[in-house]
């Protein structure tokens, strides 16, 4: 087990386990987090090929992988963007009331970043089908 | 040879003060204390894991440079415990509006 | 005899599909983003173990910090109303089981006919690296020997930007509460960071003609400093003039489009350096593309009119 096949067998199993969430179809944000692991898995396999060279790796992947994470960052925060702007607009379309860019639903909005943070799995999945 | 030795028992402390952290998270029950543990044993940790590291550096350029990881960390460190405390203080004194 | 190498590659590679395995299953949205951080740290060691200095620069601003900022504030305003969650039926789950598995295998298959040593360009860029007008191998193929690559990835940089400004021109953003932005200890902790961070980047920048670090990696951490300068409630890039913002944003774009159309008017190739002056040019599109790669990591976490400050009618 040299670091190149380790890895670049790690980078197959991230890139396996990100598809299978992906196709899973979970929420939008689940889903681009599936999206960045199978990103991490491609880098990591192309990356650990150019490990095989004897003397110093090839740097044509590093480059390529170089841009690759800041184009990653760009698409993502691209989808996050579109996917509140679905949520505003859904929430719009449900009676709720928009303010200011916030969304206040149906709950009372208390600290919004605490809340994100508190709720227990099984609370996000009973309201899920609404 | 006997700076060889003092930066293997540098090192050691130091993975143990990490060790030991990272038991505190796991066991402590609540944010404070997980965060004291945290923040101390890890503090402590680094120091020694950079000191050993120095000593065994070729170059005062080398030192320098773990030496400012070592602030960077501290400072960033102590910085985010504050503001996790900080914040979960703010939520203990807020009235619970759900069950 | 196992070597001690070996032992780290693979605690590595394994504590990466731990992670990834917590982030993707469990049931917590918030435990989820938090494991993803992590895993965006470990990926930067694994990039370290590969020889790859200058992808361990990037992933630990851009994986490890940038998209754990982006997610937590979409989780907390998407999640904090509906949840994001949906089960999925099981006859969806095994499908995607299956279809997930034989990738997985077929790759595994094709790994196994990959001869175990290969030199792959390595040799031909290690030739051809004296006749570029820098020493760094990474470097050489962003700016010389692929740089229509590194053009369009700038042009993809920008096209994301602007989607997110569209969509967010009338988005009130706040990440972290009013009474944390004003805290003495942030803004003291940012107030001792911002220079280092300023330097360390122009170093990287500098760095990139001759060892690990270039516009990229220079970039994304001089866009994180400023990120944290508008966290601690110092306005920079929110406060710039949109006109000069989108000026900025398109620097790197404009650059090659201007160098590019230069030397075809003068007769060369699309990006073919001329002999004399290529280190010169090379250096100032490489500070292009950092300018503008910095302001668009500020722009794509803060949206375009980030106002920290409470708004007046906040109870």
């Amino acid at each position: 087990m040299d670091t190149f096949l380790t890895f670049a067998l790690t980078g197959v199993v991230l890139f396996s386990l990100g598809l299978q969430e992906v196709l899973a179809r979970p929420g939008v944000l689940r889903m681009l987090i599936a999206v960045n692991v199978m990103g991490s898995g491609t880098l990591l396999f192309f990356v650990s090929l150019a490990h095989r060279h004897a003397d110093g790796p090839d740097p044509v992947p590093h480059a390529l992988a170089l841009t690759g994470i800041v184009v990653t960052l760009a698409a993502t925060a691209a989808g996050l963007a579109l996917a509140r702007g679905l949520h505003r607009l859904r929430a719009e379309g449900s009676g709720g009331r928009v303010e200011g860019g916030r969304v206040e639903g149906g709950r009372s909005q208390g600290a919004g970043y605490e809340r994100g943070r508190s709720e227990s799995g099984r609370d996000e999945q009973g309201r899920a089908d609404r | 040879m006997v700076l060889d030795g003092l930066s293997l028992l540098a090192v050691t402390a130091g993975v143990l003060f990490f060790v030991s952290g990272t038991l505190g998270i796991l066991r402590f029950p609540d944010v404070f204390s997980r965060l004291h543990a945290l923040t101390k044993a890890d503090g402590l940790g680094l120091g020694l894991i950079v000191l050993g590291l120095a000593l065994q550096a070729t170059s005062l350029a080398v030192i320098g440079k773990l030496a400012l990881v070592w602030i960077v960390a501290a400072l960033s460190g102590s910085t985010a415990c504050y503001l996790m405390a900080h914040f979960e203080l703010e939520r203990a004194q807020e009235p619970h509006d759900r069950a | 005899m196992i070597g001690l190498e070996v032992v780290f590659d693979v605690s590595v590679a394994v504590l990466l599909v731990v992670l990834a395995l917590e982030s993707l299953y469990t049931p917590n949205l918030f435990t989820s983003i938090a494991f993803f951080i992590a895993f965006g740290l470990v990926m930067a060691l694994a990039w370290v173990r590969l020889q790859a200095p200058d992808l361990a620069l990037a992933e630990a601003a851009v994986g490890a910090g940038l998209t754990g900022v982006l997610l937590l504030d979409a989780a907390r305003e998407i999640a904090a109303v509906r949840g994001v969650e949906r089960t999925p039926r099981s006859m969806v789950r095994l499908t995607s089981l299956l279809v997930a598995a034989g990738v997985g295998v077929a790759l595994v298959a094709a790994l196994l006919e990959v001869p175990p040593r290969a030199a792959g360009l390595a040799e031909a860029v290690r030739e051809a690296l004296p006749l570029t007008a820098v020493e760094h191998g990474v470097t050489s193929v962003l700016l010389d020997f692929r740089a229509l690559d590194t053009f369009f990835e700038t042009a993809v940089l920008l096209l994301a930007v602007i989607t997110v400004l569209v969509l967010q021109a009338h988005q009130h953003v706040r990440i972290i509460p009013w009474e944390l932005s004003a805290s003495p200890v942030l803004s003291g902790l940012v107030g001792l960071l911002a220079p280092v961070v300023l330097v360390f980047s122009g170093y990287l920048l500098w760095a990139g003609t001759h060892a690990p670090g270039g516009a990229f990696q220079a970039g994304v951490l001089l866009g994180a400093g400023g990120i944290l300068l508008e966290l601690a409630g110092v306005h920079t890039v929110s406060r710039l003039p949109r006109r000069a913002l989108r000026w900025l944003l398109s620097l790197g774009v404009a650059g090659f489009a201007l160098l590019s159309g230069t030397l075809l008017l003068a007769g060369r190739g699309l990006l073919e350096l001329p002999g004399a002056g290529a280190r010169t040019i090379v250096i100032a599109l490489e500070i292009a593309i950092a300018v503008s790669v910095a302001l668009t990591v500020v722009s794509l976490v803060v949206g375009s009119n980030l106002r920290l400050e409470p708004p007046e009618q906040e109870p």
